[in-house]
């Protein structure tokens, strides 16, 4: 925490140069408009907070998985337990099952587990990623805590290939390719990862440094799209195919274990964008097959499952005038589950539609209202509303903004038919979410820009499973949890003869608990839940001179509650981890070799994510990447 | 958390499943203090164990962390006193801790191959003991001056409870709820001798000082992948001839029985089964199938200095906090109670 208040007030100084410095040279941080929202507006002008990491930050992130770039660059926390192994978002409190992962606008939260493991999905596959804290169940459906966008757009007319090399066996080979032919753009790109994760760690149960068994990982992905556009029409269609093969390693304690999982997926995305004069029509047709299976021979687990999806999309925007948009939407989903966990294959239909605007009934207020009504044939019908605002105090520069909110969370096919304890009467989850805050921005010799906000959420009906009167483990609708805390980032950049210099830092507090008693003797109400940490700061520093970057940074996880009564004796410990990286570009013609080397653990911290699944100790990484322009 | 969330529901299962029906308390002692060991949740390594002290009404938790200065492990399941030395069977850290079992110091760490996944263990003659695993579908051979695992005996599918009855040990094969037979080693070739016929998925086994060994058998549970039909079949208790492994007795208990503990000089036995049912242990009769109102899932029986006898229930609640163990006396009467680490489920009674 220190370290991480040392780099806040590093970021204050560089701040505080802004009326020193008069050189008119600014890093620009650029007018981004935001698509996790739903609300295609600057950051400033948004009402709830938004997180966006652009492909720089990913560009330099290489070997890191989805998890692992956005516990350094985002307020969220990850939970995972060691390499290789499952990475799950928490937000806000929030498990991953109330986190909505889009991809291209679709979820991509796994069927029957509501979560999405974001260990899958290395992080240089997407080129921007988004998290938002919570537009909520009126503008995607299904979703309590908030919302994680991923991208994939390619710059044009270039052929890239890439190889790593890292610690415990890590070995990434990564290749793109893009080019523009008239109204055509076509990009594709690829990556095989190995890793056999066979790093040393300290062992309590032993007392001494041991190497890691089963942790080793294969990664596969192909993600390639066909744009077209021509006057106001344009259509995109993304294919994105994915497989992983990965050891599961046990803690500790229980020995390496024989448990192997196997992940298939094969995504398909369609979207068609017609603009007219006062209207803008979008239709998306969507198609996703996902296979997990799950082996574990010690104990006879042969667990198979395949998901299957197909949804579409229409929505219409109307202008009605420089400061009134309406939009409206109708979408469509078929979900079909088959696995062997299950009786029979068991399947959903659901059916949403909503309509929002985006107001401006005075120039400094912008007001967003939405409602969306969800029905779904297995457990009913939900209906969402929410409002948000934004008051600019100080055009382009400092706003307020708030929100509310009614959320909800469809119960998962596990929740609902999982044998001997799954409950085909579960209903949503609800959610009501409050949020307030500010957006700040300072453009000049220092660029600068804070978002600060306030929460509150309260979620009722949560699903949880706990012994019934019978003592039979079962999916309840029994669970009410409070969360609340506040989250700020800043970033900071500015140039310095020619270096570029750049500083972001997040740092959340979260107060999430049970706030009633769910069974009589209830110990756990009123205590933190489990795995949610009070404090948790991530900070980097950037710098860049002529071909030449590196970057910083450090998280600091506050310790953490592995039990539900707060007991001190099975807490995770709190650390702070130091990764850099170093980029260096060389330009021969249309020809650019970029030699990226990192090190992750500088100061070679002991910790683990979760108690007693240890991380590695001090690890490097080199990428030579070759990319050709046409 | 990958597949685990998956799995969730199983593991669940395991710990409902992996429910004790050892002796734990049966022997007749003069009590001086109640150890309560704690299983913890499985996979998350928080297994501990509590004390009590009857007379002071002291509790104190996790004992062997204090005493050792790392925690016990991950699944803690079932102990046994043998030779004044303390075997904690630790089930998914695939190892047995043998500590003082006054201080909890330990002495020794024996390592069980193959994560074999142990279960109970037993003494099985002057110099070894035996082990059950339940993955590993062996009884392993444990060398009590080296506190080595010497040799393993394949047994039926998951092994459960043991006893053992002059040279014979028997072993519940519970096949995961799918067994339904017992198998005998003779403790002096350690070789299987038979497999014996009992009831549906044997999981419990203990002897008493008659010579008699006391299967529980919780019966079948219904396959949820053959819907609209119920396959399950009700629980019951067999009892044998521990000297030949005839069969003497079957109480049919129905339900799905979990711990047994025995008084058999009292002529009184207790059993888990939705309620606490009280057995006559002399006429294999039923007494009363609500001696107390509701399942524990765990039992304990003792004795204290007077003479005075105490049925002990340890409440799990939902599995993730800390449990209550409840006191009660012959009359079923509550008396005290305490709480506990993670899951209480099983008991050591310290003898004066």
């Amino acid at each position: 925490m220190r370290l991480s208040l040392f780099l806040l007030f590093l970021m204050s100084s560089l701040y505080t140069n802004v009326n020193a410095q008069t050189k008119a040279d600014t890093l620009d941080l650029g007018e981004i408009t935001i698509e996790s929202t739903r609300i295609n507006k600057p950051a400033l002008d948004q009402p709830v907070q938004v997180a966006k990491i652009d492909s720089g930050h990913i560009a330099l992130q290489t070997g890191l998985d989805l998890g692992d770039m956005l516990s350094r660059f985002s307020s969220l926390y990850i939970r995972n337990n060691g390499p290789g192994a499952a990475s799950v978002i928490s937000q806000r409190g929030f498990g991953g099952e109330q986190t909505r992962v889009l991809w291209e606008g679709m979820p991509i939260n796994h069927e029957m587990l509501g979560v999405t493991d974001l260990s899958l999905l290395p992080a240089n596959t997407f080129s921007e990623v988004e998290v938002t804290s919570g537009s909520g169940s009126s503008l995607f459906g299904s979703g309590i805590s908030g919302t994680v966008f991923l991208k994939n757009d390619q710059k044009a007319d270039r052929i890239s290939v890439g190889q790593s090399i890292g610690s415990f066996g890590n070995y990434i080979t990564n290749g793109s390719a893009s080019a523009r032919s008239g109204n055509f753009l076509l990009s594709v790109n690829a990556s095989t990862q190995s890793n056999k994760n066979d790093f040393r760690y300290y062992d309590q149960n032993s007392g001494s440094i041991e190497v890691r068994e089963r942790g080793s990982f294969e990664n596969d992905q192909v993600m390639g799209s066909v744009g077209w556009k021509k006057g106001k029409v344009q259509a995109k269609s993304s294919l994105w195919w994915s497989k992983a093969d990965h050891e599961i390693t046990e803690n500790i304690f229980s020995g390496p274990g024989s448990a192997a999982q196997y992940d298939k997926s094969l995504r398909w995305v369609n979207n068609l964008k017609i603009h007219t004069e006062k209207f803008l029509w979008e239709g998306r047709v969507y198609a996703s097959s996902t296979q997990l299976d799950y082996f574990n021979p010690t104990v006879n687990i042969e667990s198979l499952s395949e998901s299957n999806q197909a949804s579409s999309e229409i929505t219409g925007t109307y202008f009605y005038n420089d400061k009134t948009e309406i939009r409206g939407n109708i979408s469509g989903t078929l979900t079909e589950v088959e696995t062997n966990n299950y009786s029979e294959i068991k399947g959903r239909r659901q059916l949403g539609t909503g309509v929002s605007a985006s107001l401006n009934p005075f120039s400094r207020l912008k007001l967003y209202p939405a409602l969306r009504f969800d029905y779904y044939n297995d457990f009913g019908e939900a209906l969402s509303p929410s409002l948000g605002l934004n008051y600019a105090i100080i055009k382009d520069e400092l706003s307020i903004r708030g929100s509310v909110a009614r959320n909800f969370r469809a119960p998962t096919f596990n929740d609902l038919y999982w044998p001997d304890g799954g409950n085909e009467d579960l209903e949503a989850e609800r959610g009501f979410k409050s949020e307030i805050g500010f957006n700040h921005k300072l453009k000049g010799e220092v660029n600068f820009s804070q978002q600060f906000s306030m929460y509150f959420i309260q979620l009722d009906n949560g699903i949880k499973w706990l012994p019934d009167t019978g003592g039979d483990f079962r999916a309840q609708n029994i669970q009410e949890i409070t969360s609340k805390g506040m989250e700020w980032s800043g970033s900071v950049s500015r140039r310095i003869g020619k270096w570029k210099l750049a500083a972001d830092q997040n740092i959340s507090y979260t107060r999430a608990y049970i706030s009633e008693e769910r069974f009589r003797n209830d110990q756990a109400a009123g205590n933190q839940l489990p795995y949610v940490p009070y404090w948790k700061s991530s900070t980097s520093l950037q710098a860049e001179i002529s071909g030449f970057s590196a970057i910083i940074n450090g998280i600091f996880i506050d310790e953490r509650f592995t039990t539900e009564q707060e007991n001190i004796n099975t807490a995770a410990d709190e650390y702070f981890v130091l990764d850099a990286s170093a980029n260096y570009r060389i330009n021969f013609s249309q020809t650019q070799l970029s030699v990226i080397a990192k090190a992750n653990n500088l100061f070679n911290e002991q910790y683990s994510i979760v108690r007693f699944y240890p991380m590695p100790l001090r690890n490097f990484l080199i990428q030579i990447t070759l990319t050709q322009q046409f | 958390m990958k597949k685990q969330i998956l799995l969730l529901p199983i593991l669940f299962l395991l710990i409902i499943t992996g429910c004790n029906t050892n002796n734990s308390g049966g022997d007749e002692v003069e009590l001086s203090g109640v150890y309560v060991l704690n299983e913890g949740n499985f996979g998350q390594a928080n297994a501990s164990i509590t004390s009590y002290n009857p007379e002071t009404e002291n509790v104190s938790q996790n004992l062997f962390e204090s005493a050792n200065g790392r925690p016990i492990g991950d699944l803690l399941h079932s102990a046994t006193l043998i030779d004044d030395k303390l075997f904690l069977v630790v089930n998914n850290s695939h190892k047995i801790e043998v500590v003082e079992p006054e201080s909890f110091t330990s002495i020794a760490t024996i390592e069980i191959a193959n994560e074999a996944s142990p279960r109970f263990i037993v003494k099985a003659g002057d110099s070894k003991a035996y082990v059950t695993n339940l993955y590993g579908n062996s009884v392993s051979i444990i060398d009590l001056a080296s506190l080595e695992e010497t040799g393993t005996i394949s047994v039926g599918a998951n092994p459960e409870g043991i006893a053992v009855v002059g040279n014979r040990a028997y072993v519940a094969n519970s096949g995961f709820g799918s067994g339904n037979t017992v198998s005998v080693i003779d403790t002096a070739t350690d070789e299987v001798l038979e497999e014996i016929m009992v009831g549906d998925n044997p999981v419990g086994v203990q002897s008493d000082e008659s010579g008699r060994v006391w299967i529980v058998c919780v019966g079948l549970y219904d396959d949820y992948q053959t819907e609209g039909t119920d396959e399950s079949t009700p629980g019951k208790i067999v009892v044998l001839n521990g000297e030949t492994g005839e069969e003497i007795s079957v109480i049919e208990t129905g339900g799905k029985p979990g711990d047994l503990v025995l008084n058999t000089e009292a002529g009184t036995g207790y059993l888990s089964n939705g309620t606490i049912f009280e057995i006559n242990t002399s006429t294999y009769e039923i007494v009363s199938e609500n001696f107390i109102d509701r399942s524990y899932y765990a039992l304990g029986l003792s004795t204290s200095a007077d003479g005075e006898i105490s049925l002990w229930g340890a409440d799990a609640g939902n599995f993730s906090q800390n449990g209550t163990v409840y006191q009660f006396n012959t009359s079923g009467a509550k008396v005290d109670s305490f709480s506990t680490g993670i899951i209480p489920g099983h008991f050591y009674f310290e003898v004066n």
